[in-house]
């Protein structure tokens, strides 16, 4: 290497890359509408158009991405792709000139892109020399949602409807067929099954016949009783086949009661404070309004404190976690029952939990084996077995003397 | 000057009267003119309210801006890189794609849905002859690796949330993709809180990049989610 390379290559590599990356001019754009939904042999291809919208004076590149090639583009007055001036709103049109034998079946998604590039020169005319480092520009790019009607019949199925209901009322199905084939469909069912939560089937339906031409929808119904069934969670599971085709969508509906339920109830004390966290759940497909927790604190049969919260709504099925606070220190150490009641519609749900209230802290009386019940029971079961020892050893010691 | 009796006053008091009447019917004749041909009346005629109804469609669109477009990497050497997060980010295992954080970013680029619509957002140079080198001129180091330029979505406000995600893998670094069709940004909404994301880059100089200026092109690109 010659002392000029080395030279050269020193040079280069004390030099130092200034490395920014910069903007020149305004940087945003837009367009309008950002969704075009055309159907092969349904809609026209022709003057498909949107807007696009710079800000201020800009000059832009259209490109095209997608299962069609830009070549199949037939752009109106537009000479250069390469090179549009923008001087305010523009409107861009085209065809796609596309035969149907050069797409598959189904959808397709296109973007069209109109994206910021070089001005050919500077407002005063001299020729445009970009900056040196890292130009930041933008692109938006409206989407054409392209679908190729299939050869024979096709069916796309949705699960409309699946009523939410009151335990013991009707649940109503509705599912919308749509042929987007060239031939109709012909007498097509649907079977519906439901699933409680523990995923098994409760019930089996099936829809009226329908005959769906080409292009065209359909509504199914169905409805199902049912009667004894639970609260919960339930599925329904739709199945339409046709030929060697399976259609399958689903759909969750709730079971619900105008029912309010307290659960995960905690005593504790918070800044020497008692405290009672619970959460009340609501099983109800509807918004509870005005809902309420009352807690009674309870010293034998004497109530010696009530503890109102705020009024609330519950939303459908919502699960609300609750703080109530109660001063301790006005109520004597002790053993103490909490009624806790949720009042909500003219309804109540009571829940109640025992406690200690010791000088320190408020904890929940665990529950116990030695109840006054499980006492007695013990009882007249070592009785029982008193007696018949007894007896065994009369009926023995009678034996021996024979 | 004669003297003036009775008849005198009557009589004159019969001509101020003719006069006033003749006065009164000119008038009013006059004033039915003006009324006739301006239209003027002076009091509203009826009370009748007219009703217009308005009604427009306010067509949705896809639109971007990037609020902040600058990031300064500052000085770097050939053989050099930074990237726009800080220390934590270690520069040495093969890509660094799996070494990023999404806290002490120091500086990003920052990308605004200003549309009605959610988007996802590419970003590409087509300047590159290869995805990741940056258009360089140099041969030699990141540019065999083709790692000179990385870029990655760091965060997106409300991200997992309301806001719209970082697309994965582009929450790690990749190679700065050549062409438009690479996601970096999934679902960014429209609502002003919510309507920013943000990309950070690292970039690595060649270790022999010719000296001079040069020139690259990074592009944002917002589509519709459909």
């Amino acid at each position: 290497m010659s002392m000029k390379k080395i030279g050269v290559l020193l040079v280069s590599l004390l030099f130092i890359l200034f490395f920014s990356i910069f903007v020149t001019g305004e940087v945003g754009m837009g367009l309008t509408p950002p969704i075009t939904e055309l159907t092969y042999g349904v809609d026209s291809l022709e003057n498909v158009k949107f807007t696009v919208m710079p800000k201020g004076e800009d000059w832009v590149k259209i490109f095209v991405t997608g299962p069609i090639d830009i070549k199949d583009f037939n752009f109106h007055d537009i000479e250069n792709l390469g090179l549009v001036h923008l001087e305010g709103r523009k409107d861009i049109v085209f065809d796609i000139n596309v035969n149907e034998e050069e797409l598959i079946p189904g959808d397709h998604k296109i973007k069209v892109y109109v994206a910021q590039t070089d001005p050919p020169s500077n407002p005063d005319g001299s020729p445009y020399q970009r900056p040196s480092g890292i130009v930041a520009r933008v692109a938006v790019a409206h989407v054409i949602k392209l679908f190729v009607p299939y050869d024979g019949h096709f069916l796309r199925m949705t699960f409309d409807q699946a009523s939410s209901i009151k335990k013991g009322g009707k649940v109503f199905f509705k599912l919308t067929l749509d042929n987007v084939g060239k031939g109709s469909l012909i007498n097509q069912k649907v079977n519906i099954k439901v699933f409680n939560n523990d995923n098994k089937e409760v019930a089996s339906l099936v829809t009226d016949e329908v005959t769906v031409e080409s292009f065209k929808s359909k509504e199914v119904f169905a409805e199902w009783d049912s009667k004894e069934n639970p609260v919960g969670t339930y599925t329904a599971k739709a199945t339409a086949t046709y030929g060697d085709e399976v259609r399958e969508v689903e759909r969750t509906f709730l079971i619900g009661d105008i029912l309010v339920e307290i659960e995960n109830v905690n005593l504790n004390t918070s800044n020497n404070v008692g405290k009672i966290t619970l959460d009340v759940a609501s099983k109800w497909n509807e918004i509870i309004n005005d809902a309420s927790v009352q807690i009674d604190i309870k010293s034998g049969n004497n109530v010696v404190k009530t503890i109102n919260s705020e009024t609330f709504n519950l939303d459908p099925w919502e699960i609300k976690p609750l703080e109530l606070f109660f001063e301790k220190n006005n109520l004597q150490i002790g053993v103490y029952t909490a009624d806790i009641n949720v009042n909500y519609v003219g309804k109540t749900t009571t829940k109640t939990v025992e406690f200690y209230l010791t000088q320190d802290a408020v904890i929940e009386k665990p529950a116990t084996v030695f109840s006054t019940t499980n006492f007695l029971l013990a009882v007249i079961i070592i009785l029982l077995v008193f007696f018949v020892s007894i007896s065994f050893m009369y009926l023995k010691e009678l034996k021996q003397k024979k | 000057m004669g003297e003036v009796n009775n008849n005198h006053i009557a009589y004159m008091v019969v001509l101020v009267i003719a006069v006033v009447f003749v006065g009164m019917v000119f008038s009013l004749n006059r004033i039915g003119e003006i009324e006739t041909g301006l239209g003027i009346t002076g009091m509203l005629a009826t009370n009748n309210t007219g009703t217009a109804t308005l009604s427009a469609t306010v067509a949705s669109s896809t639109a971007i801006s990037l609020p902040v477009s600058a990031i300064d990497l500052g000085s770097l050497q050939p053989g050099e890189w930074n990237s726009s997060e800080n220390s934590t980010y270690t520069h040495g295992g093969p890509f660094d794609t799996d070494r990023y954080n999404t806290s002490n970013i120091t500086e990003n680029i920052t990308i605004q849905n200003d549309g009605s619509i959610n988007v996802d957002i590419e970003i590409y140079m087509e300047e590159q002859v290869t995805a990741g080198n940056g258009n360089f001129s140099g041969t030699a180091g990141c540019i065999t690796t083709n790692n000179c330029f990385m870029i990655r979505c760091a965060n997106v406000i409300n991200m997992n949330s309301t806001g719209g995600n970082c697309t994965t893998p582009q929450h790690a670094y990749i190679a700065l993709p050549k062409a438009a069709g690479t996601e970096f940004v999934s679902d960014l909404n429209f609502t002003d809180t919510d309507d920013e994301a943000f990309i950070v880059v690292n970039v690595t100089i060649p270790e022999d990049e010719h000296a001079g200026a040069f020139t690259q092109t990074l592009t944002f690109t917002a589509a519709a989610v459909s």
